[in-house]
């Protein structure tokens, strides 16, 4: 048999086992592995797993994830993210529909210093699910929104997809979390508006909220303040060039747990519990990672992606008809596998095609992350949609990938608009030398 | 108690003191590059080494929690579809499911203790602080070993659902 | 009888780390065309370039255990492994990445180092001396006090004696981490200003070939692959590995004057030192020499004999620059005699 064909073959293979409920970083490293020694030599192929074992677990490069995680859900842990919710309903709780959009917008917000979706969505969801059941929020809509809005995680910077991306491009990382802001805002503007619409349609999904005193809201957003320092300093120190992205991680999850104990809302066992579900989920990341390089060393002597790229390159369509092809494809992958995992095993396949087709790097990086987050909250896979339902166990899923729908209709719009206005991802960063 | 229950509760006994030495690890990874950034910007005295004790340290702290997030559940996996088989069917695919991924953290184990070995003999050390790199490799050898356990545990428990009347 | 029959095309994989578009990586490229013509195609040699197949730390143990059959890159991506060779990355003063070269071809076959007996060396080179690339002036010694700088394994050593902080940032983070402040400069010759594009983040160069060191590459092929080619392919392959020994040795020099020209574009300054503060760097990076000798006694050498490598590297040093200056090939640095 041809590599090509034994690379089908692990493809298939990895797929089926995925199927089976193999955990994907399992399998992509395990079927990485018998193919790369079937192909090579047992011998090399059980050196090149131990090497890439070791390297990827203490990549320097990596330990951006980590700090960035920890940073979440020590935020998480000292009371900032439910103080950023509570900030946002009391500004917005009176409209119609207002608690749904301010839980989009205190997505939005946490978004801004957490940089995971599901972190995101799970952290949002144990905060705003017991207010709007409260409150006679219709559940379908309510899960949906946390599962969708959940995904402006990887949008608004921090982002460990765009990190990901950055590495796998060698793109400045800074640069792409700066191209992240403007799509995001759009992007929580568009679920607004969502939310707005569906609202207005069926005033029974959502009944207005108590109204609030102008002094209750000041009050409240005192409340964040420290919030916004502690987002000024690790993203400015981001964007003014201060940190690097491990550093900018590493100083947030420091403010964080400074904040937490100032205000006396972390003892041991929170601070300890919050740094355990920071280092599972750094796990589970690094993982994918790790399992996704030791897949990629045998797609690479399989001479697959080569082939692939040449094809799609040489398809004789305009160049935009092949970006097309590429976001259709990504989109079909989302259905079925993790956003991360897809854009590891991805992205050194297409990339070369972008480059050729001469597309900029950072949008490119940009259209990746909105597919992305199609791919978290898309049936039958869709990580957001399932921590929701962790969250939630009484809500049957079919009701939440119900919800989600309005949602993923904006995001394709969103999409759409940045495919042809594409200053929206490439102006913030042209300002940065 | 029968022996598997007391096996579950050896796994999570050693999973859950495993995770404690890992997230020392991730604890150290931020607070030393907290005093690097603070010492160089503010002192002009960054720390020796800071990069590879980040380095190092994340093998530690990933590693060592692999355990404890396969048991919780952590790594992503496709569910819907063994849902919808029948239970006898479910058990079959998973015990095959099983033996591959306890094959291959039998492999991971294995090929890090001969990595350490390899970076014992050779003296290797990390870049600039001179650490030597052979504790680390056999250090993630070691954390595997509670995964190969679960992984047994569990396809023990899918066999005896294959086979029950 | 060899296991590759006559007529049978052998196919091998040679490993870069280097990224494609540089030079260290295209000469790497032509060396495996080049085979693969002399041989009229009976071997063939996949070429992954970037670290697709092994990134830098890993390519050499990737050539022992036959991950590749052949590879590229520095001993500092393996700091401890090769401590005699390291001798040749002591501040001695090369001049230019060419003398370097020949210097440590050299030293390899006076000694054979033990150290590399678990894979076939097919031939050595060096880097082009290391200098201070830095966001600040560097002029004199007390420049580089509490400055970050990106310098692994023997040649931190030499960071560290000047008074700055070495720290072992992976190159391809280098860039973002100066741009940031992360860290405030680099010890890496002039075509790493292009390669690298450091040339866009940085203010200055300070051209300190006199304490220059160097990063001392090699390429290298799993015993059982080489043993493994038949007698008549064996002889083109030497044969080519001959050749591409001195090519890889011009290269380096070429790529440090487009490195050096590209930083004068991007208005960095070079800045040369002054023949006092050059006496001044020669003296603090003494101890650095001395501390060599002490470790590798400590591991059970003689002192004669770890002298005798470090007085077979000067002499060689000095031979190779006359002949350098003779033959009339010029280099962004060194005396005066050799720059263009
Ligand atoms: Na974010
Ligand atoms: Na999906």
């Amino acid at each position: 048999m041809s590599p090509i064909e034994i690379g089908i073959i692990g493809i298939v293979v990895m797929l089926l086992l995925f199927l089976l409920g193999m955990p994907v970083a399992f399998a992509m490293g395990f079927v990485g592995f018998i193919g790369f020694a079937y192909l090579a030599d047992p011998g090399p192929a059980l050196s090149l797993l131990a090497q890439d074992i070791f390297n990827e677990f203490s990549s320097y490069p990596l330990s951006v994830i980590p700090m960035f995680i920890l940073m979440g859900t020590f935020a998480f842990a000292s009371g900032i993210s439910q103080r950023l919710y509570y900030t946002s309903y009391t500004w917005l709780g009176w409209l119609r529909g207002g608690l749904t959009i301010a839980t989009v917008l205190a997505c939005a917000g946490f978004a801004a210093i957490c940089g995971s979706t599901s972190a995101t969505a799970a952290t949002m969801g144990k905060i705003a699910l017991p207010e709007m059941k409260k409150y006679d929020y219709d559940i379908t809509l309510a899960t949906g929104t946390i599962a969708s809005a959940g995904t402006l995680g990887i949008l608004i910077p921090p982002s460990t997809v765009l990190i990901v991306y950055g590495i796998l491009v060698e793109e400045s990382i800074g640069k792409l979390f700066i191209a992240g802001i403007l799509p995001g805002l759009l992007l929580s503007l568009a679920f607004v508006v969502t939310v707005a619409l569906l609202c207005w349609r069926n005033p029974r999904l959502a009944p207005p909220g108590p109204s609030t005193t102008w002094s209750q809201k000041l009050r409240s957003t005192t409340g964040i303040i420290e919030a916004v320092i502690l987002f000024l300093l690790a993203i400015g120190g981001l964007f003014l060039g201060w940190f690097s992205p491990t550093q900018a991680g590493a100083i947030g999850a420091g403010g964080a747990l400074i904040i937490g104990l100032g205000r006396k809302q972390l003892n041991w066992k929170k601070f300890f519990d919050a740094g355990k579900d920071g280092l599972r989920t750094a796990c589970m990341v690094l993982f994918i990672i790790t399992g996704a390089v030791i897949f990629g060393h045998f797609m690479a002597i399989t001479t697959i992606p080569f082939k692939l790229a040449e094809w799609i390159g040489g398809l004789p369509i305009h160049p935009l008809a092949v970006m097309g092809v590429l976001i259709f494809i990504y989109f079909l992958g989302g259905f079925f596998m993790d956003s991360m995992a897809l854009i590891v095993v991805t992205i050194p396949i297409f990339f070369p095609i972008v480059k050729e087709l001469h597309f900029d790097t950072i949008w490119f990086g940009v259209i990746i992350v909105l597919v992305a987050e199609m791919g978290v909250i898309t049936p039958p896979v869709g990580v957001n949609v399932f921590v929701i339902k962790g969250i939630a166990p009484e809500v049957p899923l079919e009701n939440i990938f119900r919800g989600i729908f309005p949602f993923l209709a904006a995001l394709i719009i969103v999409t759409i608009i940045l495919v042809f206005v594409p200053q929206i991802a490439t102006y913030l960063p042209s300002l940065v030398k | 108690m029968g022996f598997l229950e007391k096996f579950n509760r050896f796994n999570r006994r050693i999973s859950s003191w495993f995770e404690w030495v890992g997230l020392m690890g991730l604890l150290l990874m931020m607070f030393i590059t907290c005093i690097d950034v603070i010492g160089a910007k503010l002192f002009l005295k960054p720390v020796l080494g800071a990069i590879d004790i980040v380095m190092l340290s994340q093998a530690v702290a990933i590693s060592f929690v692999a355990a404890s997030a396969l048991l919780l559940g952590r790594h992503v996996h496709v569910e819907f579809f063994v849902v919808l088989l029948p239970k006898r069917v479910r058990a079959v695919v998973d015990s095959v499911v099983l033996i591959f991924g306890l094959g291959f953290f039998i492999l991971i184990v294995w090929r890090l203790a001969i990595l350490g070995s390899y970076f014992r003999s050779g003296a290797e050390v990390s870049a600039s602080a001179r650490i030597p790199l052979f504790p680390f490799a056999y250090g993630v050898a070691a954390a595997s070993i509670p995964v190969c356990l679960i992984f047994i545990h569990d396809l023990i428990n899918a066999i005896l659902r294959v086979v029950k009347k | 009888q060899s296991a590759h029959a006559k007529g049978k095309v052998i196919k091998l994989k040679f490993a870069n780390y280097f990224p494609p578009p540089s030079g260290q990586s295209k000469i790497a490229q032509e060396f495996c065309n080049e085979v693969e013509k002399r041989t009229k195609g009976r071997v063939k040699i996949q070429y992954l370039a970037g670290g697709s197949l092994l990134k830098a730390p890993a390519i050499y143990n990737g050539i022992e255990t036959g991950i590749a059959d052949i590879g590229y890159a520095h001993v500092e991506y393996t700091p401890g492994r090769f401590p005699v060779t390291s001798a040749s990355e002591l501040p001695l003063a090369y001049p230019s990445g060419w003398v370097g070269s020949q210097v440590v071809n050299d030293f390899y076959n006076e000694f054979k180092p033990k150290e590399w007996d678990k894979v076939k060396l097919l031939w050595m080179n060096s880097s082009n001396p290391s200098l201070i690339i830095s966001k600040k002036p560097v002029r004199k010694l007390e420049d580089l006090k509490g400055l970050t700088i990106r310098a692994p394994g023997m040649l931190g050593n030499t960071i560290k004696a000047l008074g700055a902080t070495p720290a072992p940032t992976p190159m391809m983070e280098v860039y973002d981490a100066i741009a940031k402040g992360v860290i405030d400069g680099v010890n890496t010759p002039f075509e790493t200003l292009k390669t690298f594009r450091f040339a866009e983040v940085v203010g200055y160069t300070t051209a300190s070939w006199q304490v220059g060191n160097i990063y001392t590459f090699f390429v290298a092929m799993n015993k059982n692959s080489y043993r493994k080619l038949p007698q008549d392919i064996k002889e083109i392959f030497n044969e080519v590995c001959g050749e591409y020994k001195e090519r890889y040795a011009l290269m380096w020099n070429v790529i440090d004057f487009y490195g050096k020209q590209f930083a004068k574009k991007k208005g960095v300054e070079i800045i040369e030192l002054s023949p006092q503060e050059v006496v001044r760097w020669k003296k603090a990076t003494e101890p650095v020499i001395e501390n060599y000798v002490n470790n590798m006694v400590a591991k059970g050498y003689s002192e004669a004999e770890v002298r005798g490598w470090l007085k077979f590297l000067q002499d060689r040093i000095q031979y190779w620059t006359k002949k350098q200056i003779y033959l009339g090939i010029k280099s962004p640095t060194g005396p005066p005699e050799m720059r263009p």
